[in-house]
């Protein structure tokens, strides 16, 4: 695929930032993955992506400080949550509003997934 | 009216009894022989009845209805010592009436210093008299009220001094009444709490109350922390003339407000606790089902390579395993979570037709396997039910699966939602092999599963219901079954509606 679209994937365990990469992989992205926050905001740095799929609980730096974060260095960056905790829709509303670019709830189905991003980064 | 005795009486006779009759007091002057020889205009005014002949009768039969002379008289008493005598005394009119009266008895002495006559004078005290019993009477009430109070309660006067003390106080301080009298009360204070001790005086005498804590002093100069209230007692014209210090005693209720304190410390650390500990162990069991789902759907779907027949196969029932896993492990958490109240649910207003939608969506494979139709009835009237969406989703996909899982071949199941009484009612109803009576409020409990002769994919661990009952609780709803043995089971329950 030509010019495939750039994911960074942060999240400090292995396994699903691992299983996030070979599923995104598989459909063409082009997925790096990192564990912690400060990872994250150096690589964004040195390197542009199409989307950052965030995780929320990681010790250090949660994803909220990450996201703030990322907001103040690269405002036009898309950012979405990849994450076990279920928002109600109305916070979910307000953090659109913020400017976050997705909220996607593990445990995923990879389908749900898969086209989620692919909206996300496709415009 | 007078009597003159020969004898030698130098003054004018009118004079004299005009002089008498000024006086307010009964006045009767008595010879030697207690005959009354005069008397006054108001001896005579208190003679209630009238006497016929008063000079000349005997005093005990005028004034006293006495048939014989009285005993003990100070008449007598002035006839003999020749003295002035004066006292009060009751005295029973017969008719089970007293009267009270101030009696005096001067001697009138002759030439030779002989009493010759007594001049008996006397006042009706009776009210007076009442009166003053009255006010002893409701002296020993009151002390008698002071005393049962349990707290203590001290009287004082405008400038703090104390002139009374209940028992409470006694027992409170530590000093007896008759030690504290015309003691100032900043006694029981600290010698630091001057300024508050001034401030409350003044607020008191100011306000006509002050109400707050202090610390005090016993006699035996431990301090101990109070309640204190002080009130005035006013006169007729509002103005403050005594003070009532009330003092309770809150030794005991600080101690259990601190062991209290401990105790809900206690509770927020085992609470917290346990918050990390569902966190941990959810994100235990979570976390590596994430790459097991996720993986093994990514191959099955050959997103990766190509597969044999056999591979697939196998990964197909790995991947049905895996996700019968994830389902279970949910559960168990979300019991846990429940039962320690730990839930935390996400209210929304949430559409009912499209959630049965959802559900019936996901469960088609199933439906088809079993050759069962499914009917769904939404009345246009019913709104969206007040609901946490995911946990709604899990109660009505468990009873969707439950009415499969007992309905045989070819059998009906029918999803309903109506507006009833204020809530919005769900209905899942099947053709199936049904609940026994007895077993009706059973199948809610944990454990229990109701011994069906399916020999279907059993696969519940008989926890769903017992969520189901315990979500539908927490949201406010009720559910229930209504069943017949071989016919089939309708299982329902409410939800409240924003209205």
């Amino acid at each position: 695929m030509a010019n495939p679209k750039r994911i960074l994937v942060v999240d400090d365990e292995l396994s699903v930032a691992k299983t996030v990469k070979f599923i995104l992989d598989a459909e063409g992205f082009e997925t790096q993955i990192v564990f912690s926050g400060e990872e994250s905001l150096k690589k964004l740095e040195k390197e542009k992506f199409d989307l950052v799929l965030l995780d929320i609980m990681m010790p250090k730096m949660n994803g909220w400080q990450v996201f703030e974060e990322i907001q103040k260095r690269h405002p036009k960056q898309a950012v979405a949550f990849l994450t076990v905790i279920k928002y109600s829709d109305a916070v979910r509303e307000k953090l659109e509003k913020e400017g976050l670019a997705g909220y996607i709830n593990k445990p995923f189905d990879n389908d749900d997934l898969i086209s989620r991003v692919k909206s996300i980064t496709s415009d | 009216m007078c009597w003159v005795p020969r004898e030698e009486i130098t003054l004018e006779r009118e004079f004299l009894q005009s002089v008498l009759d000024g006086i307010e007091e009964s006045i009767v002057v008595i010879d030697r022989d207690y005959n009354i020889v005069c008397y006054n205009n108001a001896f005579n005014s208190w003679l209630k009845r009238p006497k016929k002949k008063i000079i000349g009768e005997q005093c005990y039969a005028v004034i006293h209805d006495q048939p014989v002379r009285c005993s003990p008289c100070i008449v007598r008493e002035t006839f003999r010592t020749g003295q002035f005598f004066e006292t009060s005394h009751s005295h029973d009119m017969g008719n089970g009436k007293k009267v009270y009266h101030e009696t005096k008895s001067y001697p009138i002495k002759d030439a030779s210093n002989e009493v010759k006559y007594a001049i008996y004078m006397f006042k009706d005290i009776t009210e007076r008299a009442l009166i003053e019993e009255k006010v002893r009477e409701l002296n020993k009430f009151k002390k008698k009220i002071l005393d049962s109070a349990g707290v203590s309660i001290n009287i004082l006067d405008k400038s703090g001094n104390i002139m009374n003390s209940n028992r409470g106080a006694e027992e409170l301080f530590g000093y007896t009444e008759d030690e504290v009298r015309d003691e100032s009360h900043s006694i029981f204070y600290r010698k630091e709490d001057g300024d508050l001790l001034a401030k409350s005086m003044q607020e008191v005498l100011e306000r006509g109350k002050f109400e707050g804590e202090v610390t005090l002093i016993k006699k035996n100069e431990t301090e101990f922390p109070a309640r204190l209230t002080l009130t005035t007692v006013e006169n007729d014209s509002r103005e403050p003339v005594a003070i009532i210090e009330i003092v309770d005693d809150l030794t005991q209720l600080k101690k259990a407000e601190r062991i209290i304190q401990q105790q809900l410390e206690h509770l927020k650390e085992i609470d917290s606790m346990k918050e990390e500990y569902f966190y941990s162990t959810s994100h235990e069991f979570k976390t590596p089902l994430t790459s097991i789902v996720g993986l093994t759907r990514m191959l099955l779907d050959e997103k990766v390579g190509k597969l044999n027949d056999k591979q697939h196969e196998a990964l197909e029932l790995v991947y049905c395993d895996s996700k019968r896993l994830r389902g279970a492990v949910q559960r168990i958490l979300d019991i846990a979570r429940i039962d320690s109240g730990k839930m935390v649910y996400n209210i929304e207003n949430v559409d009912l037709n499209r959630v049965f939608d959802e559900i019936i969506g996901g469960l088609n494979v199933l439906l088809e396997s079993k050759s069962l139709t499914i009917t769904k009835e939404v009345g246009g009237d019913v709104p969206t039910v007040l609901a946490d969406k995911e946990r709604l989703y899990m109660v009505i996909d468990n009873l969707m699966s439950n009415s499969i899982k007992f309905t045989p071949q070819g059998g009906k199941i029918t999803i309903t939602a109506s507006k009833e009484d204020g809530n919005v009612l769900v209905q899942v109803s099947d053709t199936g092999v049904g609940i026994p009576e007895e077993d009706k409020e059973r199948v809610f409990e944990k454990y229990y599963q109701v011994k069906s002769g399916s020999r279907d994919n059993a696969g519940g661990s008989g926890l769903g219901l017992v969520i189901c009952r315990k979500i539908i609780e927490d949201l406010k709803g009720k559910i229930w079954v209504e069943s017949k043995l071989g016919e089939g089971s309708t299982f329902k329950f409410t939800l409240p509606y924003k209205s």
